[in-house]
């Protein structure tokens, strides 16, 4: 690598790469300036990164990308706002959330698709705006790690078993996203919605029924006070339905959804009912559950099904199609709604479940009791789903009692 | 539970206790840590004509602080052979995660959890080895889960 682009040393100080200011006349380390520094060769390719793109194109990526990768996610907690790892400058770690840093690694694989993409060129990525881009058109990201040999590059020093990439890069994801429960679902309700859903009083009717309770606080409703009603008639107290409609749009009964501020969600919505092809009986079926909840299905028809008000399982639906037939190991990441937003820096991602290359693609969610099941609620139309119905069942009988 | 009055939690949860003590759900029980009335001691029995019959299975159960508005989280403690559930013991189930409503319960989350149990959905796995042990030979893996059932969960 020498001689050519720019070079980068090992610092066996900082133990970390570094990228000496002026490199031809005297190699120190920027950062702390010592001058153990070892240059680095060009990095031996050991593993592969490929993205899928929707259309189903795989992009291969040199092994040092992936390296960088792995790098900047195993440095992802020592940061510095010096910190750099390879030649990123904008690799800034330290206080950045670790799932944007993960996804800051993410841009580096997802745009180094470009021919001979080179690290530094990594920079102009958004992550955000790169995984937007792969969200708009319904897709997803995979990384595929082929079972490589030989001594990872020097961006990754030691084992490539020491760092976590396919189930336990998944799970570090999930657990990093599970951090913050609200990542998940549906998003906010539009306020205009919500301050216009009509307030009720509780009527003699109301009390005896399944809607003598508030489905959220658990509580019977008194006969004259107030109650707000959502366009599928199920009521809750106003102070309890409008944290959460806050955070999500949908009925907590049913699921029916409520509007949403946000347009590409809504959009998105909409293109994925439009291209739902009208030769399918069972997910026309289970597009037709008013709540569009507990929707499930295998491959395509998740998210053809859905009825525009669940987006990830569009995206999974997707995903599942996309690239398969691969060897290695396969890292479906689900991208939840809140990468549509623009630089929404608290973006994080959830990840699917990892699939086998060669494998079957179907992707059935374990619905096992979505509330519209497990909460008494006659008008549901419930859908034949084989085995997720049996698992419902008992559930749903239970709360009745 | 006689603290349990006194105590500032939400009265939901507070509601929740008291009935999942005096009517406990069939095969499932649940109690609070006396240190953390957000914490709960749960055992589940293993269904009936499942790889898990005659099974007792430890988890745990933690209401955050924004329940219900988000989901409880709950963990296996006992080793158990499924799917949908890895080797630290979490679960793979869409009402834990995205499809988490308000209207749902402790009660609601254990009985799904134990029906998970009877109808283990190797299509949408968390343990990707148990899957596909569970997709290519089954009855091999419902042996293993048996086993697995006998050696760990004998009700200790």
């Amino acid at each position: 690598m020498a001689g050519e682009g720019n070079p980068s040393f090992w610092c066996y100080q900082c133990n970390r790469a570094v990228l000496p200011a002026d490199a031809e006349m005297d190699v120190k380390c920027p950062i702390c300036d010592g001058e153990f520094l070892e240059e680095m060769e060009s990095p031996v390719p050991t593993h592969t990164v490929q993205t899928a793109a929707p259309s189903g194109q795989t992009v291969n990526v040199a092994g040092d990308e992936a390296a960088a990768v792995a790098g900047r996610i195993a440095y992802s907690e020592e940061g510095s706002a010096q910190s750099r790892i390879g030649t990123r400058p904008e690799s800034v770690a330290g206080n950045t959330p670790a799932i944007f840093q993960l996804l800051q690694a993410l841009s580096g694989v997802l745009g180094g698709q470009g021919a001979g993409s080179q690290i530094p060129q990594a920079g102009l990525f958004n992550p955000t705006i790169v995984l937007q881009n792969y969200v708009g058109e319904g897709g997803n990201v995979q990384i595929v790690f082929d079972s490589g040999t030989g001594v990872g590059p020097r961006l990754m020093p030691g084992n490539i078993g020491d760092y976590s990439f396919g189930a336990e890069l998944q799970q570090l994801i999930q657990q990093i996203s599970e951090n913050d429960p609200n990542r998940y679902g549906t998003p906010p309700a539009a306020k205009s919605a919500v301050e216009s859903l009509p307030t009720i009083h509780i009527s003699e009717e109301h009390l005896g029924t399944d809607y003598a309770q508030c489905a959220v606080c658990k509580d019977e409703f008194d006969l004259g006070s107030e109650a707000r009603e959502m366009p599928c008639k199920h009521i809750y107290h106003a102070e309890c339905i409008f944290p959460w409609l806050a955070e999500h749009s949908s009925c907590p009964v049913c699921r029916h959804e409520l509007p949403t501020d946000d347009a590409e969600y809504n959009q998105t919505g909409v293109q994925q009912n439009s291209t739902a092809p009208a030769s399918e009986p069972t997910a026309r079926a289970e597009g037709a559950d008013p709540g569009g909840g507990g929707v499930t299905g295998t491959g395509f028809r998740i998210g053809e099904a859905s009825s525009g008000s669940d987006l990830n399982a569009a995206i999974r639906g997707a995903a599942q199609v996309g690239g398969r037939g691969g060897i290695g190991r396969r890292v479906s990441f689900q991208l939840p709604w809140p990468f549509r937003l623009n630089n929404t820096a608290s973006a994080s991602a959830t990840t699917q479940s990892e699939t086998f290359g060669s494998g079957d693609v179907s992707h059935l969610d374990t619905q096992t009791g979505s509330p519209s099941e497990l909460v008494p609620d006659s008008h549901i139309s419930r859908t034949a789903r084989g085995s997720g119905d049996e698992v419902a069942e008992e559930p749903r009988h239970e709360n009745l009692g | 539970m006689a603290s349990i009055a006194n105590s500032n939690l939400p009265r939901r949860i507070i509601k929740e206790t008291q009935r999942l003590l005096s009517e406990p759900a069939p095969g499932i029980s649940a109690s609070p840590s006396e240190d953390n009335l957000r914490y709960f001691n749960v055992m589940i029995l293993g269904p009936t004509q499942s790889p898990y019959e005659g099974g007792v299975f430890k988890l745990e159960l933690f209401l955050p602080e924004e329940y219900p508005m988000a989901a409880p989280k709950v963990r296996f403690l006992t080793k158990i052979y499924h799917p949908n559930i890895d080797k630290l013991g979490r679960i793979c189930l869409d009402i834990l995660k995205d499809k988490w409503s308000p209207a749902l319960q402790i009660r609601t989350v254990l009985l799904s959890i134990q029906a998970l149990l009877s109808v283990p959905n190797p299509d949408d796995p968390l343990d990707e080895n148990i899957a596909k042990h569970w997709k290519t030979n089954e009855a091999e893996a419902v042996a293993t889960a048996k086993e697995w059932t006998r050696m760990y969960a004998s009700g200790a």
